[in-house]
């Protein structure tokens, strides 16, 4: 009952110095606020970007090519041990006649190039999809080395230069976020716990006073600490309204085409959350710092 | 009540500001500590309101000893002391009434407790018609004693005050300095820094000279 009871008047405290500094207040909501959306952003076009990359990542293809003359039995035997490998996601097996009938279908209208072909001078093959896990160099090297020492199989090929970029470009995008992203984190951490250590140094009297009247730390600090959880709410709640706008605004002036990739991220309900539970921790972590300055004994 | 052993301030190697200070105030007295501007009086109350530690030597303050004090003793040790500051030192963001109800609210006091000793305080010293009043909007009179009803209101078992009377007229001082009797009167041990020879002949109590750091009579 007594802990509820200092509760009620540290909440009334912090509300009453809100109303009475709401200058001061809304400068510091305002900073919360547009650092927290540069970091929305910033996190929004990374993971898009991550999206754009992880859907190109899904159409590396390996290409098995299998020997002439397998009988039926071994080619199911081949399809089945093949799909049976981890690496696997998928595979579609195109048979002779199937490759000559794509390749005629590519070439319609150049006669001149199918004549003397009577049967197809195609191998059968299987057109593997790899699994998001091994979307990367190694896995594929790893799969191919597989393929090439399965029985019936004659080669196996796959785009190895762009997979090489593809993920050299990945490595290079998530590079270029950590630093980016190290950056701009720290950048808000700065601003925030100044934009708060102003606020607070304006009161430092009133810290003061309170320390010779008596008052300990935690009486003194309390109220501090719940108006930078505040602070820190609403300037996350800002900021959350700030990126959706912003999104909607995006989605409504883009092409159809490009839409899904510039869509919010997350579900609209844990970004949000996300957002007022770092809004919250850098009002509470700012105030303390702040706070470590000025109330000694 | 308050016991110095051979205490020394300095605030750096150069500069000391105190010097081998040894005095013993009783339980009750009334005691003034005199001396010109930069004597070392209001070194001397900011070291037994525990504002300032010594360099060198022992202060015993009702029994116990400042130089073991944790933490936590401070604040305890304020709650017991009533200090008059020389400038106030009053919330101007709050009414008389919540500056007064502050110094009682940090010590977990029920708030019934809090109004009716609040509301004694503000007759005793004729303050009721501007309990609801900010700081600012009073006199320089009202506010020393919105600043001497704050340090009365914790009922201390010693009030210190730092030249109370500086920016007080005459009569004013006067008045004040009847208060601050009549608080003694009532139990109260007093120790009130000031240079105010007048004043401190005419109420005729006990002196502490300060000279340069150095206690010479």
């Amino acid at each position: 009952m007594n802990y509820l009871k200092w509760l009620l008047y540290f909440f009334s405290e912090a509300f009453q110095t809100i109303r009475n500094n709401l200058v001061t207040t809304s400068v510091t909501i305002t900073t919360i606020a547009i650092s927290l959306a540069v970091c929305g952003l910033f996190a929004g076009i990374f993971i898009n970007l991550n999206n754009i990359l992880g859907s190109m990542g899904s159409q590396i293809q390996v290409v098995a090519y299998m020997k002439d003359g397998l009988s039926n039995d071994a080619i199911l035997n081949i399809k089945r041990d093949i799909a049976a490998m981890p690496e696997v996601d998928d595979l579609e097996y195109i048979s002779k006649e199937r490759a000559f009938s794509i390749f005629k279908n590519d070439v319609k209208g150049q006669k001149g190039i199918l004549e003397g072909l009577d049967a197809s001078p195609f191998p059968a093959s299987l057109d593997i999809k790899v699994k998001k896990a091994y979307r990367n160099p190694a896995g594929i090297n790893g799969l191919v080395s597989k393929l090439k020492i399965v029985h019936g199989i004659e080669d196996v090929q796959y785009g190895r230069e762009w997979v090489d970029k593809l993920f050299a470009f990945v490595r290079f995008i998530e590079m270029f976020a950590l630093v980016i992203g190290s950056f701009i984190l720290l950048a808000t951490i700065f601003i925030v716990s100044n934009t708060i250590r102003l606020a607070i140094y304006a009161r430092r009297e009133e810290i003061e006073i309170m320390g010779l009247l008596g008052a300990t730390n935690i009486f003194i600090k309390t109220p501090f600490l719940i108006e930078g959880i505040i602070e820190g709410f609403l300037g996350a709640i800002i900021a959350v309204g700030i990126l959706y706008l912003t999104s909607l605004i995006l989605v409504m002036k883009t092409p159809p085409l490009f839409v899904s990739a510039i869509s919010m991220p997350f579900s609209i309900s844990y970004f949000s959350l996300g957002f007022i539970v770092v809004g919250i921790t850098l009002g509470l972590l700012g105030s303390s710092i702040a706070l470590r300055k000025f109330v000694k004994n | 009540m308050v016991n110095m052993f051979h205490v020394y301030k300095s605030y750096e190697r150069a500069i000391s500001v105190l010097t081998d200070i040894t005095v013993k105030i009783d339980k009750g007295e009334f005691v003034f500590i005199t001396g010109a501007s930069g004597a070392g009086k209001s070194t001397l109350l900011k070291l037994i309101f525990c504002i300032e530690r010594p360099t060198q030597g022992q202060i015993i303050i009702g029994g116990k000893n400042v130089s073991r004090f944790t933490e936590k003793d401070t604040p305890l040790l304020r709650r017991k002391i009533g200090f008059v500051f020389q400038d106030f030192k009053l919330l101007n963001n709050k009414t008389v009434f919540d500056n007064i109800a502050l110094s009682l609210r940090i010590t977990g006091m029920d708030n019934r407790e809090i109004n009716k000793r609040v509301l004694r305080v503000l007759a005793y010293l004729g303050l009721q018609h501007r309990a609801n009043f900010k700081p600012l909007t009073l006199s320089g009179g009202e506010q020393q004693r919105v600043a001497i009803a704050r340090a009365l209101a914790k009922e201390p078992t010693i009030l210190l005050a730092d030249e109370p009377t500086g920016n007080l007229d005459p009569q004013r001082a006067v008045d004040i300095f009847n208060l601050f009797n009549d608080i003694n009167a009532r139990g109260t041990t007093v120790i009130v820094a000031t240079h105010d020879q007048a004043l401190i002949e005419r109420f005729n109590k006990r002196t502490i000279h300060l000279d340069n750091g150095k206690i010479v009579e």
